[in-house]
């Protein structure tokens, strides 16, 4: 089942001398429940691919469906209900709000739905996450990885369509780094989620169902791993 | 407890120096909004309070019911309460004023004794029928003369004219005025009609002017009332002639009154009424009586409509539903309300600025936070409810602690400035109490909530307009134009490697630079055109504020062609100047020479500097005023300053010696400097020049002769508004002396006698002084020959304004040369108002205070005065003071926030091996390049503010343009000395940072 479609999309910074085409009619589709690698050299487009898809940049032109939606047809207002409820961003930064604690933090999506806490859900992510005893934690009492571990709890609290991650693990070591990703991936399995991670990592990269390699706005390599 | 309120709070208590000093703003500004409304408030009751002193406290009143109206009037459900009191009848008793020969007598119920503005002054309230009290203005106006105790046998009726019956409410006809009255309507109940009432010299009590287009019989006065306590001078011979019997009194009854005491002029007592008004106890037993009725209503909204729709005579208390707030088209509250808006509308401009400020510094910081927040799916409307919430928490302990403070803060100047009201109050004394409305409260607290809410709303909207990712790169805030940043080699000179980066962060993140200038730019437009304002209104009312050397000034106007009798003159002198409180005294004679034209070559070059002559003029009018002081008074001053008789007091060559100053009040001084007229100090003028004779006309226009007009009149009504006009009509003599010398240059012989209607009575007065010339031959009277002293002059005649020559002759050479217009008392006193009372009975005693004489109370006058600038400085510096902790929290705020937003930049330029010593020399460049840029903008703009403050009150006062420089110092000074210790605050906590806690925690 298709999941997310992304037509020849292209996003211009600047005009004139100064302009930078960051992606050049990218087009792909996503199945539901694929863990996919994006992969490119620095400046390549690859972030800037990953905040279309996530809804938090708009694209220069072209068009992205998710779940059969139209992304970009929606007003401002949908948008954002879009983002909290079908999309998880994790950031190489992690982007935690620093006067919210672990729990708030994680949970955050689902207060400003104003919904109440799935507390089952919290605790087993809390328990996976193994950020168990740290709840009341403020952000910067975590180490990074703990931090990258909030995030992606936040990401996956409500369950969301797809999780986009943008280089989760270039800011960890090699121990933190495995840790993520075994993460993502039992997240995958576990609950069926569509992951679509950019890692410079060619390990990380190995271990995804489908690599898409990117080079100066375009794609150049699309390959499903046999496994 | 939501999310995102929850987020608010958390980022406010973990900002608390941002979160408090936003607070003390919000403080501020509500305190300064309530010190505004609760001021209106108290100033409405103050004036309230006055009216029932004065008027008495009611809202509608019926003068003439019978029995059974007032019955079905006491019983209306309407009503709330009636006082009340039968109208007794008039009784003939003798009184000097012709317009008023009657004592007019109530019978009093215990409500009216209550409610109505009865005042004792001495003795107690009638406790019987039999007992009775008379008004004050019964012996001082009518001349008759009753002590407590005495027994009044009184021969009592009705009034009537033509077969119809009058009240108190109409005035005396008087048999001589009747003929103007032919056309009177018989259906009319009011006796006087307009017709041909100005060409007698009739009096309308200005207070009421208004009221004669509303309601014929309104309060106090009906149509073009003859204000009878000012005596028609002459009567035309013909109205003589026609003379018809004027109205008649109809004796029904007499009766037997004890005197057990004395009260103020009553306020319900017209100035046209017939009779003075005398109260007794009512008498229930009787039943024949009408009734005047004073009642207040369920609702006083109604009071109009209940009036006018009574079909009875009747009037409402305007003033008492005014000042109550029930009636509000009046103009008072259009003056009030308008003052208080453009104030009101000045403290939010200032504290939006502070507060918006404060939340666009920390709603930039967090548009990092808000991007955030959107890329995980917050909408708009829940991100901008943040900004809400914070402003609501900010108000919800900012504004009640900012009331509470403005109340308290007004309660203490009221409490210390009150009794300055009292001399506007007249005889009630009454002092401005702090005095809090909910009304009051509400519009504050709404008015400081609205403040918050815009300062909060346009930032919120700005954070929001971008797409979550640039938020959350922070990227619009940083301008990525290498080439656009160019550092001098001196800068670099002067500063090294720190003063480069700090010009670089100026011109790289333009918008918090900005917002830190743009705070500051505020501050000091703000404060200094704060200071001029009130500088300018200090003066408007400082400059045409009078002072003189004596408390109690007594005119004796000779009439034309009267024979100058001063030995009577001096014997009432010196029977005056020995009632008690005197201590010291002196009396002149005095002669005015209006516009003696004094040739230019003459005058000081100061004085032609100041009015800037043109080349072409010739010659400048100058009132030139001629006094004749009694010779033992001038031998003694002669004496004092060394001085020679046989010089000064040579009746064959007669010499004067006189003060030629001109006041200017210099605003850059603070104080009236005195400008010489003359160059030489001996002068001769040549009285051939003096070709122009108006006869002490241009005097007459003179500011104080209108103050002794609004004195004298006894309408204590108008007191606070006669301080007023006092001050207008200072300023327009101000403004009328400017023009005259403006205009001088153009002006020609012929243009004079143009100014001229009356040419027979100009023809006439150069008759009689050319016959005076030709007497006076023998005495070289051609000219005037005098001697100019720095000196005071002798009593009465030191003013701190002066706008004349004035020439003091012994009065034995003075009557040799020239004629008086009036002889003048000056009296200074240890007690100036017993002594002023003292005085004024035994005027009245000799009928000497009747026509134009007049006798007036100065320094009563110049207290009022004192006390108007009193409080105004005092308001004025609250008002600034206020400004400028404005200012200072604003300027605080935006540039500390500015540092803790550039944490990470300073936690860079640490870890990469920044001394401390390397921060100070940045954050000191960058002080003064903010103190530089901020004053290069704040100070001509504050000019130019200061320009429109001057353009506007130089059109009612005569003023120059200036510049507090003053002030500006103080804003120089102050913009660096607050910009370093702010940084200075802010560093201190920034050194303390771990670097890379810094560098981890905000990067992204
Ligand atoms: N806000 C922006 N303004 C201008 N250019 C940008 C902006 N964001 C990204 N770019 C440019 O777009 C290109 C792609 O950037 P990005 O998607 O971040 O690459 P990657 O994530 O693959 O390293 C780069 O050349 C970058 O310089
Ligand atoms: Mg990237």
């Amino acid at each position: 089942m298709e999941i997310l479609r992304a037509e020849n999309l292209t996003k211009i910074y600047g005009s004139g001398a100064n302009e930078v085409r960051a992606l050049d009619g990218v087009s792909f589709s996503v199945e539901k429940g694929e863990f996919i690698a994006i992969v490119g050299p620095s400046g390549s487009g690859k972030s800037t691919l990953l905040h279309i898809l996530g809804g938090v940049d708009r694209p220069t032109s072209g068009k992205v469906y998710m779940d059969g939606q139209d992304v970009f047809a929606q007003n401002e207002e949908q948008l954002a209900i879009f983002r909290r409820r079908q999309v998880g961003l994790i950031y190489q930064f992690y982007n935690l709000i620093p006067v919210l604690n672990v729990r708030e933090n994680i949970t955050l999506p689902v207060l400003m739905d104003g919904r109440k806490v799935n507390e089952e859900r919290f605790n087993e992510l809390i328990s996976v996450l193994n950020l168990k005893g740290k709840e009341n934690f403020l952000p910067h009492q975590l180490s990074g990885g703990q931090q990258q571990r909030v995030s992606i709890g936040r990401a996956l609290m409500n369950a969301p369509a797809v999780v986009l991650a943008d280089e989760p693990t270039g800011n960890l070591d090699s121990k933190n780094r495995q840790e993520i990703i075994e993460l993502l991936k039992i997240s995958n399995k576990k609950y069926n989620q569509t992951i679509i991670v950019i890692t410079h990592d060619e390990n990380i990269a190995l271990q995804a169902d489908r690599i898409i390699a990117i080079e100066d706005g375009k794609i150049t390599h699309d390959e499903v791993m046999k496994r | 407890m939501n999310i995102f309120m929850k987020l608010t709070i958390k980022y406010l208590s973990m900002n608390k120096t941002r979160t408090i000093v936003t607070i003390i703003g919000v403080i501020l500004s509500a305190a300064m909004i309530t010190a505004v409304t609760t001021l209106i408030s108290s100033l409405q009751y103050y004036l309230l309070q006055n009216v029932i002193y004065i008027e008495g406290d009611w809202h509608g009143a019926f003068y003439d019911i019978d029995t059974e109206t007032l019955q079905k009037v006491k019983h209306d459900d309407k009503i709330e309460s009636a006082a009340v009191a039968e109208n007794i009848g008039y009784a003939n008793i003798g009184s000097s004023n012709e317009y008023k020969p009657y004592l007019f007598i109530m019978g009093a119920d215990d409500l009216f004794m209550e409610r109505m503005p009865i005042h004792l002054v001495s003795g107690r309230l009638p406790q019987t029928p039999e007992e009775i009290i008379l008004p004050e203005h019964l012996a001082y106006n009518g001349g008759v003369v009753y002590k407590i105790g005495d027994v009044l046998h009184l021969e009592i009726g009705e009034r009537y004219y033509k077969g119809q019956k009058l009240i108190q409410t109409n005035s005396y006809v008087h048999p001589d005025d009747v003929i103007d009255r032919a056309d009177l309507d018989e259906n009319d109940n009011s006796p006087n009609s307009d017709a041909n009432a100005a060409d007698r010299d009739i009096s309308y009590d200005a207070d009421d002017g208004d009221e004669i287009t509303r309601n014929a019989d309104e309060n106090k006065v009906i149509r073009n009332n003859i204000n009878s306590e000012t005596k028609p001078e002459t009567k035309s011979e013909e109205s003589k002639e026609n003379l018809i019997a004027g109205e008649e009194l109809v004796i029904k009854e007499s009766r037997t009154y004890t005197v057990v005491g004395f009260y103020e002029r009553p306020g319900f007592e017209n100035y046209s009424a017939p009779g003075y008004t005398a109260i007794t106890k009512m008498d229930y037993s009787r039943a024949l009586e009408t009734y005047a009725v004073y009642f207040k209503m369920n609702n006083p909204r109604e009071t109009f409509n209940y009036v006018d729709n009574s079909g009875l005579q009747g009037t409402v208390n305007r003033d008492y539903l005014m000042f109550s707030g029930y009636s509000r088209y009046d103009i008072f509250y259009v003056i009030l309300y308008s003052l208080a808006a453009i104030l009101i509308g000045l403290i939010m401009f200032g504290s939006v600025s502070l507060i918006y400020n404060a939340f666009a510094i920390s709603v930039s910081e967090r548009t990092k936070q808000f991007g955030l927040l959107a890329s995980i799916g917050a909408t708009k409307r829940q991100s901008r409810k943040m900004v809400l919430y914070e402003a609501l928490f900010v108000s919800f302990i900012g504004i009640p602690l900012g009331i509470l403070s403005g109340i308290i803060g007004i309660g203490i100047t009221l409490s210390l400035l009150g009794e300055e009201f009292s001399s506007f109050s007249g005889s009630s004394g009454l002092t401005m109490k702090l005095y809090v409305t909910i009304e009051s409260i509400i519009a504050a607290c709404v008015i400081a909530l609205i403040t918050v809410l815009i300062s909060a709303w346009i930032p919120s909207k700005r954070a929001t307009k971008i797409t979550p990712i640039d938020a959350i790169r922070l990227s619009k805030d940083i301008v990525v134009n290498p080439g656009e940043v160019k550092t001098s080699k001196i800068t670099y000179k002067l500063f090294g490697l720190e003063g480069m980066i700090a010009k670089k962060h100026f011109k790289r993140s333009r918008k918090k630079y900005r917002a830190t200038i743009v705070s500051l730019f505020i501050s000091i437009v703000l404060f200094i055109s704060t200071i001029s304002f009130c500088t300018y209104l200090t003066d408007s009312i400082t400059s045409v504020f009078q002072d003189s050397d004596y408390d109690i000034i007594y005119r004796y106007v000779f009439k034309k062609g009267e024979s100058i009798d001063l030995s009577e003159l001096t014997r009432v002198y010196s029977e005056l100047s020995a009632a008690d409180g005197v201590f010291s005294s002196n009396y002149v004679l005095t002669n005015t020479l209006s516009d003696f034209k004094i040739p230019k070559s003459m005058l000081s070059n100061e004085f032609v500097e100041y009015f800037n002559l043109p080349e072409e003029t010739t010659e400048v009018p100058i009132n030139i005023i001629i006094y004749g002081i009694a010779d033992d008074v001038y031998k003694n001053y002669l004496k004092e300053n060394n001085l020679k008789e046989e010089i000064y007091m040579d009746e064959s060559n007669p010499k004067g010696m006189a003060q030629a100053l001109i006041s200017r009040f210099d605003p850059a001084l603070q104080r009236y400097v005195k400008i010489p007229i003359f160059k030489e100090n001996t002068i001769i003028l040549d009285y051939k020049d003096y070709d122009e004779i108006r006869d002490g006309q241009a005097f007459e226009n003179d500011s104080w002769t209108n103050e002794n007009d609004n004195l004298t009149n006894e309408n204590d009504s108008q007191t606070l508004k006669n301080g007023n006009q006092t001050f207008e009509n200072g300023n327009q003599t101000l403004k009328n002396d400017s023009q005259n010398i403006e205009e001088n240059d153009n002006r020609t012989a012929e243009n004079f006698s143009l100014t001229n209607k009356d040419n027979s009575q100009v023809s006439q007065i150069i008759e009689n002084n050319s016959q005076t010339r030709e007497n006076r031959q023998n005495l070289s009277f051609k000219s005037l020959t005098f001697d100019i002293t720095d000196k005071d002059l002798v009593l009465g005649l030191n003013e701190s304004f002066n706008n004349s020559v004035k020439i003091m002759y012994p009065i034995s050479v003075y009557q040799e040369l020239f004629n008086a217009d009036y002889c003048t008392f000056f009296f200074k006193t240890k007690t100036h108002a017993e002594t002023y009372d003292i005085i004024k009975n035994s005027l009245t005693a000799k009928g000497m205070l009747s026509g134009e004489h007049t006798l007036v109370n100065v320094y009563e006058i110049h207290e009022t005065e004192r006390s108007m600038v009193i409080i105004i400085k005092v308001f004025s510096y609250g008002f600034i003071t206020l400004i400028s902790l404005i200012a200072i929290a604003n300027v605080f705020n935006t540039i500390s926030t500015n540092i803790m937003l550039r944490r990470r930049e300073f936690a860079m330029l640490k870890s990469v091996g920044m001394t401390s010593k390397g921060f100070n020399k940045m954050m000191n460049f960058e002080c003064i390049l903010y103190g530089f840029k901020s004053l290069a903008w704040g100070i001509p703009a504050a000019f130019g503010v200061t320009w429109l403050i001057y353009q506007n009150i130089a059109r009612g006062y005569d003023t120059r343009f200036y510049i507090p420089w003053e002030a500006v110092a103080i804003a120089i000074c102050s913009v660096f000395v607050v910009v370093f210790a702010t940084m200075v605050y802010s560093m201190r906590k920034i050194k303390r940072d771990n670097p890379i806690d810094a560098l981890k925690n905000e990067n992204l």
